[in-house]
């Protein structure tokens, strides 16, 4: 069977130029087409720019030194109240938490600007932050391109590069939930829809009831040792400190799993300070958590931010 | 050399560019020499092979320079010594191919012995367990004895067809004097020194090429020297725009089929499901899919890289779930590995001209089983495709299908064939065939608890993509019956190939599991 469309080769068609122009240009439309649809209509990626831009501007406010910035993925935005904190401690401390999908290196690079002289930078890095090689997430491409920050990412070529290339891909998931959105409201219309406190802290926690798994390999890549050393290198330079708590996960508590946790502990440990209880803060109480292993419930989230106070007691200050 | 990641295709570009580069200079200069081309391809295929697994690299050269080493060899002598040259290098061959793929399953599973490698086995403060490690140019590699190099039994295949090949265009043809009497000693000698030299020499650098042309050579098409070696031989890029349009099209089918309909699936496949036989239906029939998806998919990438530089590998596969008979399915199903077999082991035993024809079938197959995975699972998969073939050939004759049930039947016992290949543990598959078999089993109550199974946007994504696997099976099936050139007529069309890229664009997994083919 003949391909019509091809014709023979000395038609318009023929020249390389047609060729690549014609592949580049549809190459082009479909990932400006998804680009657009992410934008535009998924709910998560909204969620994530709203709550970025608020607490932006709360940590823009001029206050006095020092501050506290707690940074990390969902987990922290969903698992701590710094206002517990501030009120044991007697500092501001400011909820920057967002999105573990904006990989290390998103979150270090939205972070950084905000950070002032004499601020106290407490990260809390989910596994899936520490594990991965590139320092990215799901959402990385697309929220660079979108706040500038790509550049400020630090990453490679490469991998700056693939992810400029899958900003442009939504995936099956999300255009088969627009298709199913399309017909019916979707029944978690309102999990990406909330307010923040005067510290950046969530108004609308997400409840679940989940059953302890065995955990994953609880790892941490080279990459990411690398970059923050790096950070603190850095922020060290503007006079500012880096401390790290590991994450409240749940999942099954073995003697391996412990044991991989404090691993990373230590590595972690080798550039800033590094707190966490005496199970590594891997839990297997379900009561504690919401609706994923990272995010935590109201009595969870208040044991945590009582656990993160008496951490920093250090930093008090006396009045 | 995963064409579905990011770092193969930078890596092609990053080393591919700068030689089309000093390429382009060196033609307008006057400086590129003849061989320039072949050197350069080499130099591509050697790089991308040390990317994906340095340590077996040298494995893999090793054994490029010991084959062209034994071919030049038996072609330079008599054909009774090139037999036994060329025996010797097969076995070679294979022992390398044995040693790494298969030592561990004879070792354990077929003579029950303790692992070869317990007494490395190191603890680490962990408590996790690994064998004694060891480095390569300062990279960690594990222990040599893990490593699984990536092709190796492509490659291997390769190579053997290769050396068979070659000594058969030693073998001269059977010749009858019209006076019906011998060849005088002194002639008949002096005519078997001729055809032992018949074919020239193969340069040290075509061989080379014909054995580590990347797009080809860790999961196929495995490629005889009549179908590859003539277009390798004084190879030169031959850059047009034909090529890159229809490369680009096969590319295209080959990433949607991987990253669309393959990649989206497998997240459905809930291999460790036992008791709800809805779940394991759904997980075979999903498997089913994937893994043509995935194979197929690779193939065609590797098709439409070799096309956009000139070169035309052989199609791996002609729409095997078009098929209306177990014997059609293979002549559709991974083409290259099932002639290669026919060539190489089914005609050598007798093939159908002998009374133990069924005993040569379930070899062929078992042995085939075998290839795809040192497993008895993959064993037990390959002897039940044997068995159907029998039974065909023995119902054929006296039993003729509508059509519509011909390929129903042909369909649904492929399908469940997937259950030996995708479960690895014996006493599951019979767990699973027990939980299939028990009509008892398939409740309403475990229907509705494998549909809680999927949320609501896993049971969107999954009908999308099966939507459009759907309809990609449809297209072939029509392109068969409508006698296209080849079932994928209609996917790799101007605007459909166009509308794939879209597609392949915008519903691609973010994370691609590993090609399925790779781990054999």
């Amino acid at each position: 069977m003949r391909d019509r469309n091809w014709l023979n080769f000395h038609s318009w068609r023929s020249t390389w130029l047609t060729v690549t122009a014609s592949w580049a240009g549809v190459i082009a439309i479909a990932w400006l087409l998804g680009v657009g649809y992410r934008l535009a209509v998924s709910p998560e990626l909204r969620w994530i720019r709203s709550i970025e831009q608020q607490k932006t501007q709360l940590a823009a406010a001029k206050t006095a030194s020092p501050r506290i910035l707690v940074a990390g993925g969902s987990g922290t935005h969903l698992g701590l109240d710094t206002t517990v904190i501030e009120q044991q401690l007697g500092i501001p401390t400011y909820n920057l938490g967002l999105h573990a999908g904006l990989g290390l290196n998103g979150i270090l690079a939205g972070l950084e600007p905000q950070v002032q002289p004499g601020d106290i930078v407490v990260l809390i890095p989910e596994y899936e932050l520490l594990s991965r090689e590139s320092g990215t997430g799901v959402f990385s491409g697309i929220w660079g391109l979108t706040s500038g920050q790509l550049l400020n990412m630090n990453l490679s070529p490469q991998v700056a590069i693939q992810e400029v290339l899958s900003a442009g891909n939504p995936g099956v998931a999300a255009i088969g939930s627009s298709l199913i959105g399309a017909i019916r409201e979707p029944s978690n219309a309102d999990y990406y829809t909330e307010t923040l406190d005067s510290r950046g802290n969530s108004t609308q926690l997400k409840p679940g009831r989940l059953v302890p798994v065995p955990f994953p390999n609880l790892s941490i890549s080279t990459a990411t040792l690398q970059t923050l050393q790096e950070f603190q290198t850095r922020l060290a330079a503007q006079d500012a400190e880096l401390v790290i708590l590991l994450p409240w996960r749940l999942g099954q508590v073995t003697p391996a799993s412990q044991n991989q946790a404090q691993q990373v502990a230590q590595s972690l440990s080798e550039i800033a300070p590094v707190y966490y209880n005496q199970t590594f803060n891997l839990s297997d109480q379900p009561a504690w958590f919401g609706d994923t292993v990272y995010h935590l419930s109201v009595e969870g989230r208040d044991l945590r931010s009582r656990q993160v106070a008496r951490q920093l007691t250090r930093y008090r200050r006396h009045r | 050399m995963n064409f579905a990641q990011f770092s193969f295709w930078w890596i092609l570009l990053s080393v591919g560019l700068p030689i089309l580069g000093i390429r382009w200079l060196g033609q307008r200069l006057g400086y590129w020499p003849r061989l320039g081309d072949a050197i350069a391809l080499l130099i591509i295929s050697l790089i991308l092979f040390w990317q994906a697994s340095p340590p077996s690299w040298l494995i893999f050269v090793g054994e490029l320079l010991f084959n062209y080493a034994m071919v030049r060899w038996m072609q330079s002598r008599p054909r009774s010594q090139a037999k036994w040259i060329g025996g010797c290098a097969i076995a070679i061959d294979l022992g390398i191919l044995i040693y790494f793929k298969y030592r561990h399953f004879f070792w354990q599973d077929v003579l029950g012995w303790a692992s070869m490698d317990s007494a490395r086995t190191v603890t680490d403060p962990s408590g996790a367990s690994s064998l004694a490690g060891t480095t390569f140019l300062g990279r960690s590699v594990g222990s040599f004895g893990q490593l699984l190099p990536p092709g190796i039994s492509f490659y291997t295949f390769q190579m053997v067809a290769f050396v068979v090949d070659s000594w058969r265009m030693q073998q001269p043809e059977p010749q009858q004097s019209e006076q019906g009497s011998a060849q005088s000693p002194v002639s008949a000698h002096s005519s078997a020194s001729a055809l032992a030299t018949v074919s020239p020499p193969i340069s040290a650098v075509d061989y080379f090429n014909f054995a580590s042309f990347f797009p080809q050579i860790i999961a196929g098409p495995i490629e005889r020297r009549d179908q590859l070696m003539p277009q390798i031989q004084g190879f030169q890029f031959r850059f047009s725009p034909e090529n890159l349009e229809y490369g680009l099209r096969w590319l295209v089918l080959g990433l949607f089929m991987k990253l669309v309909l393959a990649d989206n699936l497998a997240p459905y496949i809930y291999a460790d499901a036992i008791a709800n036989p809805w779940l394991v239906w759904l997980s075979i029939g999903l498997f089913g899919l994937r893994i043509y998806f995935d194979f197929a998919g690779y193939s065609f990438i590797a098709l439409g890289i070799a096309k956009v530089l000139g070169v035309n590998l052989s199609i791996n596969f002609l729409a095997p779930y078009a098929a209306h008979n177990v014997q059609d399915f293979w002549r559709r199903w991974h083409i290259t590995l099932s002639t290669w077999f026919r060539d190489y082991v089914y005609i050598p035993l007798g093939g159908s001209n002998t009374p133990w024809v069924g005993l040569n079938v379930l070899i062929v197959f078992g042995l085939s089983g075998l290839w795809h995975g040192a497993g008895w699972n993959f064993i037990l998969w390959g002897l039940y495709h044997g068995i159907l073939l029998l039974f065909y050939r023995v119902c054929r004759t006296f039993i003729q299908l509508p059509r519509l049930l011909a390929w129903l039947l042909t369909f649904s016992t492929v399908m469940l064939g997937w259950l030996f290949f995708m479960e690895p543990r014996i006493d599951r598959i019979w767990q699973k065939l027990n939980t299939l078999t028990h009509l008892s089993a398939y409740s309403p109550v475990q229907f509705r608890a494998a549909i809680m199974t999927l949320d609501t946007s896993g049971l969107s994504a999954l009908a999308l993509t099966l939507g459009l696997a759907v309809g990609v099976l449809v297209l072939e099936q029509l392109a068969v019956r409508y006698k296209a050139d080849t079932p994928y007529q209609p996917l790799v069309q101007y605007w459909t190939a166009r509308g794939l890229a879209i597609l392949t664009i915008l519903l691609a997994a973010s994370a691609a599991p590993q090609f399925i083919y790779f781990q054999f």
